[in-house]
């Protein structure tokens, strides 16, 4: 990211008060604490209205990612890249098959974790904790990457140039994450995530304003792009080939119903204050890719036409690229790009900060309390919560500095949705069939697990970038799961009747 | 139950299966097949909304 335009002192105070802020806002959501439970400090008590819902669920679903990844995936593959926004769209629709009904069990059996609802649904102590573990190692994969995202970022972004400006940024955005969700529990991250959907929303805005009146309209961008087509035989604008319809399939399904099962989202359906306002929430989002993921897609085809010629992961840096652009057209260009730098970050903070917390949530009462301190107070749980989390975020950002420039390692842990699609038929079929077993729910998942890991590295000639003719290896896992799952539960009860 | 397949089904007939390649008709600066692609997402998120508003889905 060291393209980025670099802040300026204007820039760098902006952003210095919009962290002072969090901060801020860790100490009001403090004095906000109803009970000393894990219930109120995870959960507020069950108390998002719509609004803070709604923006909690903005501001977690879309990461940085979101403007780096997704313009440089557009920038590599050309408008084939569009089905970003049919697997968005497919997160919302996955969840409207199991989150109300899966909140209104959890309103009645007042469930903290994802978890709880494992164990509750299956009574088998050795299936929740394959669960929580796959769960953590997600979301600990998940932290790194972004840590290692806002890293970079302040490294581009930073006007003092110095050799550990990576460290200083990643150790700065971490403690003033962890200081503000210990503080205020989940009240302070969904206040901090109101913030961040809301600057996130605005700069999306004017990213799409600033590009137009830059850049020109998308039709002459599109026509640069037909004319290189026919000239060098590159395919920006054609119909994908076969197997690339295959990949779009497979990641409407395997992107939709791997997001759906964060944890995170899934407290946040917990959190909910009723069903009406989880409802009119997700009523919204179901909207939301369109706008967000046809700027990014914008961005990608506008910097794919007028930046030709990076290749491999330089294409990542195609979105700083059309940032520096607009930036050093006009006053009011710079000061947009800050918002729109701003929104980054706050993209990169609110996905890092509740991926934080679920961790913490579930290690505290999914491993700690459930098998060493059952009879432990609440008061005294929320604390050992709160050490859990200063615990983890050390760990995981001397795991950052490690892995940050050893690209395999990422990659060995790169399989998140792999791993967490693996989780459908414990959580969504669960919930819809009453016959399934816990015995053959994990013995399936085990099935699942070997399945999508062993396939990407396993090195047969049929896997390209983890995937089968297109289909990812998570998809591919999936069926022996689901069939395992199936199986054992039906045959056995057949044979007793 | 089955009413929840609908958005998964319109964003399936997004995906240019069976499109012919005409690249030199675009709509808004876009070729046609990823219109295509726009209009079937604005379709299931319509879809999306409209079930999650419905009482008698659960």
């Amino acid at each position: 990211m060291d393209n980025l335009p670099s802040l300026g002192i204007g820039g760098s105070l902006f952003i210095a008060l919009y962290l002072a802020s969090l901060l801020v806002l860790g100490f009001i959501a403090k004095r906000s604490l109803k009970e000393n439970t894990l219930a109120d400090f995870y959960l507020a008590g069950k108390g998002f209205g719509f609004g803070i819902l709604f923006l909690t669920l903005f501001a977690t679903q879309y990461s940085g990612n979101t403007f780096f990844g997704f313009t440089g995936a557009t920038y590599r593959n050309g408008f084939s890249w569009i089905l970003c926004l049919h697997f968005m769209t497919a997160v919302v629709a996955a969840y409207l098959t199991f989150a109300l009904k899966l909140y209104r069990l959890s309103d009645e059996k007042k469930f903290l974790t994802p978890c709880d609802f494992i164990q509750h649904r299956y009574n088998n102590q050795l299936l929740t904790l394959l669960v929580c573990l796959i769960m953590i190692a997600v979301l600990c994969n998940f932290v790194i990457a972004q840590l290692i995202a806002m890293g970079r970022a302040v490294e581009g972004l930073s006007p003092i140039e110095g050799t550990n400006t990576f460290e200083y940024g990643v150790l700065g955005l971490a403690a003033i994450m962890v200081v503000y969700g210990s503080l205020g529990g989940i009240r302070a991250v969904a206040w901090t995530d109101a913030i961040q959907g809301v600057i996130l929303f605005f700069g999306f805005f004017f990213l799409l304003i600033l590009m137009f009146e830059n850049f020109g309209s998308l039709e002459q961008a599109t026509n640069i792009l037909i004319n290189r087509d026919q000239a060098s035989g590159t395919n920006y604008t054609k119909i994908p080939e076969t197997k690339t319809l295959i990949s779009w399939g497979s990641y409407i399904i395997s992107v939709g119903f791997g997001v759906c099962l964060y944890p995170q989202a899934i407290q946040r359906i917990f959190a909910s204050k009723s069903e009406k306002d989880l409802r009119r929430s997700l009523s919204v989002m179901a909207f939301m890719p369109i706008p967000t993921m046809l700027i990014a897609v914008s961005a990608g085809i506008f910097a794919l036409a007028y930046f030709p010629g990076l290749e491999g992961p330089q294409t990542d840096r195609a979105f700083g690229l059309i940032l520096k652009e607009i930036s050093t057209k006009s006053g009011v260009g710079y000061v947009m790009v800050i918002v729109t730098l701003s929104a980054v970050l706050a993209a990169m903070m609110s996905t890092s900060d509740s991926a934080l917390l679920s961790i913490s949530s579930m290690l505290t009462k999914d491993i700690v309390q459930r098998f060493f301190l059952p009879l432990e107070t609440q008061s005294n749980l929320v604390k050992t919560s709160k050490k859990i989390s200063w615990s983890i975020i050390s760990i995981l950002v001397c795991l950052c500095f490690i892995l940050k420039d050893n690209t395999s390692l990422i990659q060995l842990l790169d399989r998140k949705i792999d791993l967490l699609v693996q989780l459908v038929p414990a959580f969504i079929i669960g919930l819809h069939c009453n016959k399934l077993n816990g015995q053959a729910v994990l013995i399936g998942i085990v099935f699942g697990l070997i399945v999508s890991l062993v396939l990407p590295f396993s090195g047969f000639d049929f896997v390209e970038n983890g995937k089968v003719y297109g289909l990812h290896a998570g998809l591919i896992g999936l069926i022996p799961n689901t069939t395992v799952a199936l199986l054992g539960s039906y045959i056995p009860r057949n044979r007793h009747e | 139950m089955h009413r929840k397949c609908y958005p998964f089904l319109i964003l399936f007939s997004g995906v240019p299966w069976l499109w012919v390649e005409q690249l030199e008709i675009t709509f808004f600066g876009l070729p046609l097949w990823v219109l295509n692609a726009i209009v079937m997402s604005v379709l299931a998120s319509i879809t999306i909304a409209i079930l999650l508003n419905d009482k008698n889905n659960g």
